[in-house]
């Protein structure tokens, strides 16, 4: 038998930490399966979504618009100034827009919305844990998943493709403006992007924006509502929902992008 | 019947039923032992006071009973219901009987003070908007907090948010309110006023109580019966005289705190 207070071994060591791996993702896994069945009964709270809405959604639009923008910008700055050395001007409009809608949009706005959404649902909600709100909700017979957890992952589920759809036409236009700065046509870009653009892309990368929006609220409220202690708790909490939840947009993004495309 | 029985047995007043009954409870939380075989039994209308030191597992009890821990063996009965062996579906039941006012009063950030004391009328009772309303103004009254509606929590003194958080607990009317650390981290006199306040409500309201505490001032001035706990288990149990009167040198030593506390220098 192992004598206490020894050095581990590195097996034993990575043992636990697959150990401690599994049993988060058991306990991860059953709250979804909580907040789906509250979804399949028709049971969740209509004003807490509509409230998650806009605090996911709504609120999330200025920055959204900044990093859409400037994400089509360099898009176009980049692709511009090679394809214009090859002859190539008829395909920056669409390498843009297309890269928009598959990716840039999705991902960069996932990302975004992960530090933004997913970080303030973590700390909210771990907030609540360490301060007893909800052992209290629960000694009020009110199902913290119910309450707290199915309004967010609604929320971001409905709020995502909106966000990604928005930094698809900013970063379109703005992909416009420096093309065209950098001497590109209005019309041959515009015809490029129509030409090359199919609303199935469009559609996909809405889709893989509504799976990240579930990944980021599943994330930050399973890490919010799993904080101990008192500050520190909180902060490891929001540190983990970020840094799962990007770890996690990247890696479904591929394999989306495998039966998407 | 003997003729010779005693004649004031046949007027002796029938015991109150057992509200709560906590049979050879255990838990351990790792390797730690937090509860070491507790039995405990609490009567209806008792204000039942449960002390001990930080860290002895009084509000592990605590938690045990409204079913936020699950007990590892024994049996916890609650309103003659097997609380240990009920499905999560149906303990939500038993949770309306009863109210909960925790050691950091945990009110709800995101809402004012008018909110909080609503939330458990506007989740479980079919109220008009003026009913709810008129209904909170009662509750804020009743721990003379009227008019403090629209403050948000954070605007609060730790004494203020106390009293609503027993005020959110009474909202349902219980029959049982379990109240953890009640004064923890309030002022001697702050703490003296909510003393007073859970010993109105068990008058004026009948509810029974159970008050988990480190302080011996509130155990004494609260407890119709008083059980002290040390590293898990309960040392002894029974009224406050029971108890003074024990020979235990645990309890002496703890009761012993008191006396040194209004030594005069």
């Amino acid at each position: 038998m192992a004598r206490r207070g020894a050095l581990t071994s590195p097996v034993e060591a990575l043992g636990g930490v697959i150990l401690r791996a599994l049993a988060e993702t058991g306990r991860a896994a059953l709250m979804l399966r909580a907040a789906a069945g509250w979804l399949l009964r028709g049971r969740w709270e209509f004003r807490e979504t509509v409230r998650q809405i806009n605090a996911v959604g709504v609120d999330s639009v200025p920055i959204v618009l900044i990093t859409g923008l400037f994400a089509g910008m360099v898009l176009a700055y980049q692709t511009a100034r090679q394809l214009l050395t090859y002859g190539g001007a008829g395909f920056v409009g669409g390498l843009v827009g297309l890269s928009m809608a598959r990716e840039a949009a999705p991902v960069f706005t996932a990302i975004t919305a992960a530090g933004r959404v997913g970080a303030g649902i973590a700390a909210e909600l771990g907030a609540m844990s360490v301060t007893e709100q909800t052992d209290a909700l629960r000694v009020l017979a009110v199902d913290p998943v119910r309450y707290l957890v199915v309004p967010r992952l609604v929320a971001a589920a409905f709020a995502m493709p909106g966000l990604t759809m928005l930094a698809n036409v900013v970063g379109s236009l703005g992909g416009f403006l420096v093309a065209t700065s950098v001497g590109l046509s209005s019309s041959t870009y515009t015809l490029s992007l129509q030409q090359f653009l199919l609303p199935y892309d469009v559609l996909a990368g809405l889709v893989k924006a509504t799976c990240f929006g579930v990944i980021i609220a599943a994330v930050g409220c399973f890490r919010g509502l799993s904080a101990v202690g008192g500050a520190d708790g909180v902060g490891r909490a929001t540190t983990g929902a970020v840094v799962t939840a990007v770890v996690l947009i990247l890696v479904v993004n591929y394999f989306l992008n495998l039966i998407f495309f | 019947m003997p003729a010779d029985l005693p004649a004031p047995l046949a007027h002796a007043p029938a015991p109150e039923p057992v509200v709560v009954a906590v049979r050879d409870v255990w838990k351990s939380f790792g390797t730690k032992t937090a509860l070491a075989g507790v039995s405990l039994e609490v009567r209806r209308g008792e204000v039942q006071v449960i002390m001990g030191p930080s860290g002895c597992g009084k509000s592990v009890l605590l938690k045990h009973l409204v079913a936020l821990l699950r007990p590892d063996r024994g049996e916890i009965w609650v309103f003659d219901r097997p609380l240990h062996a009920l499905p999560d579906g149906e303990i939500d039941a038993l949770r309306i009987r009863m109210g909960v006012v925790f050691q950091s009063a945990a009110l709800f950030d995101s809402m004012s003070v008018g909110d909080n004391v609503a939330f458990p009328l506007r989740r479980h009772r079919r109220l008009t908007p003026d009913a709810v309303a008129r209904r909170v103004a009662e509750l804020l009254a009743m721990v003379e907090m009227s008019g403090t509606e629209a403050l948000p929590p954070a605007a609060l003194s730790g004494g203020m948010r106390k009293r609503v958080g027993i005020a959110r607990a009474l909202a349902l009317d219980p029959e049982l309110i379990l109240y953890d650390e009640p004064t923890s981290g309030l002022d001697p006199l702050t703490a003296r006023t909510v003393d007073d306040l859970i010993l109105r409500l068990r008058r004026d309201l009948g509810v029974t109580s159970i008050v988990v505490t480190h302080s011996v001032d509130s155990a004494f001035r609260l407890a119709d019966r008083l059980a002290v706990m040390e590293a898990g288990r309960l040392l002894a149990s029974g009224t406050p005289a029971e108890i003074v009167a024990s020979g235990h040198p645990f309890i002496r030593q703890f009761l012993d705190t008191r006396a040194t506390e209004v030594k005069p220098p």
